[in-house]
C-alpha cells in the first residue's frame, strides 16, 4: 500500500481511537486529578519514546537537516505558543507533532508505520481521557466527550497526509519531516503535557510513569 | 592503564567545569531564580540527549539488557533520595529552608551544606555514566563527558549562588563546586573497569546510567525549572539543548 495512503488510513484510525478515552467517564463521572496525571505522564512517555525512535531512524539521512527542522519546528510552536493558548493554537500543538511522526514513520517502512499508528494511537487515548475530564467538568455529554476526543484530533489526520505526500513528492524532505516531529514532540511533551502532569501529582510518580512509558515503547520500537 | 588515565583525566575535568558556575558571580552579586531555572532547563536538555546516546548504544548491544539496567538506574536514585530524606536533605529543602527568610545563619548554613550534599549524591550516577561511556568507545565517551561538564555548570551556578549569599569567597564557591563533582572521577574509573573486565555488563551499565540521568531530569531538574520559569522558556531550553546534544554526538 502507497505510504501516503497507510498514513491517511492510519490517522484516521489513529483519531478515532481518542474517543475511547471517554469511556473512562463511565466509570467515574469526575475523574481524580491522579488519573488526569498518570495519562498525561502515559501520553508524554509515549511521545518521548516516539520521538527517540524517529530520532534514531532519522539519524541515518542526514542528522543536520534534521536537526535543522527540529530547530525549526521548535521555533515555530514557540512563536504559536506565545500567541496565547486558545483552542486553536493547543489544537495545532497537538496535531502538528503527531501528525508528522506519522507522516514521517510511514516512510521508513510499512512496520514501523504501523508500529508508529499504534503508539500514536494509544497516545490518544491517554490524552483523551484528560481532555474529556475537562469537557465532562464542563458540562459535556459523555457521547459528547467522545466526539469532540475524535474530532480534536482531525488535525493529526491533515498534517499526516500532507506530510507523507510532500516526502512522496520530494523524497529528500523525509529528514525534515522526521526532525521536525522529534523537535515538536519534544516541544509539546515539555510545555504542555509534563507541567499539567506535574501539577495533578507527586514528580516521582509522575517520572516512573512517564520513563516505564518511555521505555516500553523504545523496547518494543527497536529493530530485531 | 593509558585508558584508565585518560578516564581519570577526563572524569577530573568534568569535576572541574562544576567551578565555571561560581564565574558569574565575578560580575554580579546575585542570579535570579528565573536564569536559575532556564540554566536547569538546560542542563535538562543536555542531560536528556546525553541519555538519548547512552540509551541508542545499550540497545544496540542488547535492549532488554539496557532496560534491565535503566530499572536499576532508577532504582539507585530512588534509594539515594530515601537516604537523604531520611536524613530530610532532598533538593526541595535545599533550595528553601524553613528559617531562612527570618535571616538566621543557622539555616542559611544548612542550606549551603543541604545543596552540597544533594549536588555530590547526584553526581554519583553522572561519574557512573562517564565510565560506562568509555566502555561504549570514544565517540559515546567524548559525547557524555561534555554532556555532563557542560551540565554541571549550572550545577556549579545553583551551589555558588547558595553559598555567595551567605558572604563565601568566589574562589572557595568554586572549590565547593568542584568538591560536590568529585564522585564523578572516583565513580568513573571503577565503572570503566568494570565495563571493561565484564565486556557482558555493557550494556546494562549503559541502561543504568541513561536509567538514572533521564530519571533525574524529570524528578528534580524539570519540576525545578517549571517552578521558577514560564513552561514555554523551559521547553525552549531543553528541546534546543536536546537536539543540539543529539547533533555533537552525531557530528563526532
Amino acid at each position: 500500500m502507497n505510504p501516503v495512503a497507510v498514513a491517511f488510513l492510519g490517522s484516521s484510525a489513529a483519531a478515532l481511537t481518542a474517543s475511547a478515552g471517554s469511556l473512562s467517564l463511565l466509570f467515574s463521572q469526575r475523574l481524580p486529578g491522579v488519573a488526569i496525571g498518570w495519562a498525561n505522564a502515559l501520553a508524554s512517555g509515549f511521545m518521548l519514546g516516539a520521538a527517540y525512535l524517529l530520532m534514531s531512524a532519522g539519524l541515518g539521512y542526514s542528522a543536520w537537516a534534521g536537526a535543522a527542522a527540529a530547530l525549526l519546528a521548535v521555533a515555530s510552536l514557540h512563536a504559536v505558543d506565545r500567541a496565547g493558548r486558545s483552542a486553536l493554537v493547543l489544537h495545532a500543538l497537538h496535531s502538528a507533532p503527531e501528525g508528522l511522526a506519522i507522516g514521517g514513520a510511514v516512510w521508513l517502512g510499512f512496520p514501523f508505520g504501523i508500529f508508529m499508528i499504534a503508539a500514536i494511537a494509544i497516545h490518544n487515548v491517554f490524552e483523551a481521557i484528560a481532555l474529556c475530564g475537562d469537557l465532562r467538568d464542563r458540562g459535556a455529554s459523555v457521547s459528547r466527550t467522545a466526539v469532540l476526543a475524535a474530532g480534536s484530533n482531525s488535525g493529526q489526520v491533515a498534517v499526516a497526509t500532507l506530510s507523507a505526500a510532500l516526502v512522496w513528492l520530494f523524497p529528500f524532505l523525509l529528514p525534515w519531516v522526521l526532525g521536525a516531529a522529534v523537535g515538536s514532540l519534544a516541544y509539546l511533551v515539555m510545555v504542555d503535557l509534563l507541567p499539567r502532569s506535574y501539577q495533578e501529582i507527586g514528580k516521582t510518580s509522575i517520572s516512573l510513569v512517564t520513563l516505564a512509558a518511555m521505555a516500553i515503547l523504545v523496547l518494543l520500537g527497536i529493530p530485531g | 592503564m593509558g585508558e584508565v588515565l585518560v578516564v581519570l583525566v577526563l572524569a577530573s575535568l568534568t569535576a572541574l567545569a562544576t567551578g565555571l558556575g561560581a564565574v558569574p558571580f565575578a560580575f554580579v552579586s546575585r542570579i535570579s531564580s528565573a536564569v536559575e531555572a532556564r540554566a536547569n532547563a538546560l542542563a535538562a536538555g543536555l542531560m536528556l540527549g546525553a541519555s538519548f546516546g547512552l540509551a541508542a548504544e545499550g540497545t544496540h548491544r542488547g535492549g532488554w539488557q539496557t532496560m534491565a539496567g535503566a530499572v536499576g538506574g532508577v532504582l539507585f536514585i530512588l534509594l539515594v533520595h530515601r537516604l537523604l530524606d531520611r536524613h530530610r536533605f532532598s533538593f526541595e529543602t535545599a533550595k528553601s529552608v524553613p528559617g531562612e527568610a527570618a535571616g538566621g545563619s543557622a539555616a542559611a548554613a544548612k542550606r549551603a551544606l543541604l545543596v552540597l550534599i544533594v549536588m555530590t549524591a547526584h553526581s554519583a550516577a553522572e561519574g557512573v555514566a562517564v565510565g560506562v561511556g568509555f566502555g561504549g568507545g570514544e565517540t559515546l565517551a567524548l559525547a557524555i563527558t561534555v554532556a555532563i561538564a557542560v551540565h554541571n555548570i549550572p550545577e556549579g551556578l545553583a551551589i555558588s549562588a547558595v553559598l555567595r549569599s551567605q558572604g563565601v569567597s568566589l574562589v572557595r564557591c568554586a572549590g565547593w563546586s568542584v568538591f560536590s563533582s568529585l564522585p564523578q572521577p572516583l565513580l568513573a574509573v571503577p565503572a570503566f573497569l568494570f565495563v571493561e573486565l565484564f565486556q557482558a555488563t555493557l550494556p546494562y551499565g549503559l541502561g543504568f546510567a541513561a536509567g538514572a540521568m533521564a530519571f533525574l531530569v524529570l524528578q528534580e531538574l524539570l519540576p525545578e525549572a517549571y517552578g521558577n520559569a514560564p513552561a514555554r522558556a523551559v521547553s525552549l531550553f531543553v528541546t534546543v539543548s536536546l537536539v543540539l546534544m543529539v547533533l555533537f554526538q552525531r557530528s563526532l
